[in-house]
């Protein structure tokens, strides 16, 4: 997760690790609700590659 | 129809509302390749909460396991021996102490876990003191233990923490490192491993260590039920024993503890080491120190009656005085 760029890791965190709602997360960040929703979109993406990365090297 | 993958995901955290639930229910049933999808994210979703989470998944001893499942859960749970404070003014809080607060709170004393906390201001802040806060807006987690002590800190000082500065309610310490890193607050109070991530990894400044700024040493407390010590001695026992084998390991063997932050936590060793260098274990239940958080709470408008005279009523020492073989006394306990 730390190889996210710090807008996708604080989105991330703070929906899918703090549980927040989108709405509490974007209130927090201080950002309209779609700007929320694409980085998280897009930090979700970067995660699932690099975790599928992780587990081919495990495998490897 | 086809769905992008920003609906999926907001499927899979339950934000849709019923009707396009509804659909995507439909269409699932309909499609695998879309069920898997989904099923991708919700595994991502799970992923993240688990591997934070991974210390309450540790093995449970066989009694714990054994009085779950035959007492605790197939009763009542009795009302307890708890004093309830409806809030005093207009700015008494929502809920002060979250659910998962508690639980990460349980989950620390039984696994050793010790937090302190401290006042940062970003690399770049000319800021070097309380007094030079007045007019600032500070980054909090409303009413959090660290918000408390904050509070106190300034009224020590001989600032009003709700007149002379402005404190900005971040919902949460992931919330508190993105208000700071955004520059959206001047200071923010917070505790560990957060305050470290923000010095190591951002360059922050510690102004306290609000420790010494306001009560001293503060401990955590484990909670229970005057009903669940009745009905599980041995059991209360085990816990408190575990918590001090667990302060033991901590206070014995620095190194090996910033090991296991490391594999729990993923935290790099220079933020584990600086967050565990800024706690001091400690097994003590100070009794003047709650008396004087007790107070404290009272002033900020969190409870309408301060309890420092009855409080000791509360505080159980027998356990801790077997488990560490001293006296209520020795351990902070003063009439």
């Amino acid at each position: 997760m730390n190889k996210l760029p710090e807008e996708q890791r604080l989105a991330v965190a703070l929906v899918l690790v703090e549980g927040m709602s989108y709405k509490e997360a974007a209130g927090v960040l201080e950002i309209p609700m779609g700007t929320l929703t694409s980085r998280l979109a897009r930090g979700r993406t970067a995660l699932a590659a690099e975790l599928a990365d992780e587990a081919r090297g495990d495998i490897a | 129809m086809k769905y992008d993958d920003e609906t999926l995901m907001a499927y899979a955290d339950g934000e849709l509302d019923a009707a396009q639930r509804a659909q995507i229910d439909a269409a699932i049933a309909q499609d695998p390749g879309l069920a898997l999808r989904v099923q991708e994210h919700k595994a991502l979703r799970a992923r993240m909460t688990g591997a934070f989470s991974r210390v309450l998944d540790q093995p449970i001893p066989e009694r714990l396991e054994a009085a779950a499942r035959v007492g605790v859960r197939a009763e009542t749970p009795a009302r307890g021996n708890v004093i309830k404070f409806p809030a005093r003014s207009a700015r008494a809080p929502s809920p002060p102490w979250r659910a998962r607060e508690w639980i990460a709170m349980a989950a620390s004393l039984l696994l050793g876990v010790l937090l302190s906390w401290r006042l940062l201001v970003p690399a770049n802040s000319a800021i070097k003191s309380f007094e030079e806060l007045r007019g600032k807006r500070v980054g909090v987690v409303e009413f959090s233990f660290q918000d408390i002590q904050f509070i106190y800190a300034c009224k020590r000082k001989g600032i009003d923490a709700f007149k002379d500065l402005t404190r900005v309610n971040l919902s949460s310490p992931a919330g508190v490192v993105a208000g700071m890193t955004s520059a959206r607050v001047d200071a923010c109070t917070i505790f560990e491993p957060y305050g470290s991530i923000l010095m190591i990894e951002h360059g922050a400044k510690m102004i306290s260590n609000l420790g010494d700024d306001s009560f001293g040493i503060s401990n955590g407390g484990l909670y229970v039920h005057n009903d669940f010590i009745r009905k599980y001695p041995e059991l209360t026992q085990d816990i408190v024993d575990a918590t001090v084998k667990a302060t033991d390991f901590v206070t014995k063997d620095k190194g090996a503890w910033i090991a296991r932050a490391q594999q729990f936590t993923g935290q790099t060793e220079a933020v584990a080491k600086l967050a565990i260098d800024n706690c001091t274990p400690s097994l003590d239940i100070p009794i003047d120190t709650i008396r004087k958080i007790s107070t404290a709470m009272y002033d900020a408008g969190i409870h309408n009656r301060d309890v420092a005279d009855v409080i000791d009523k509360f505080i159980d020492y027998r356990f801790l005085e077997k488990s560490t073989g001293k006296t209520k006394e020795q351990l902070g306990f003063k009439s």
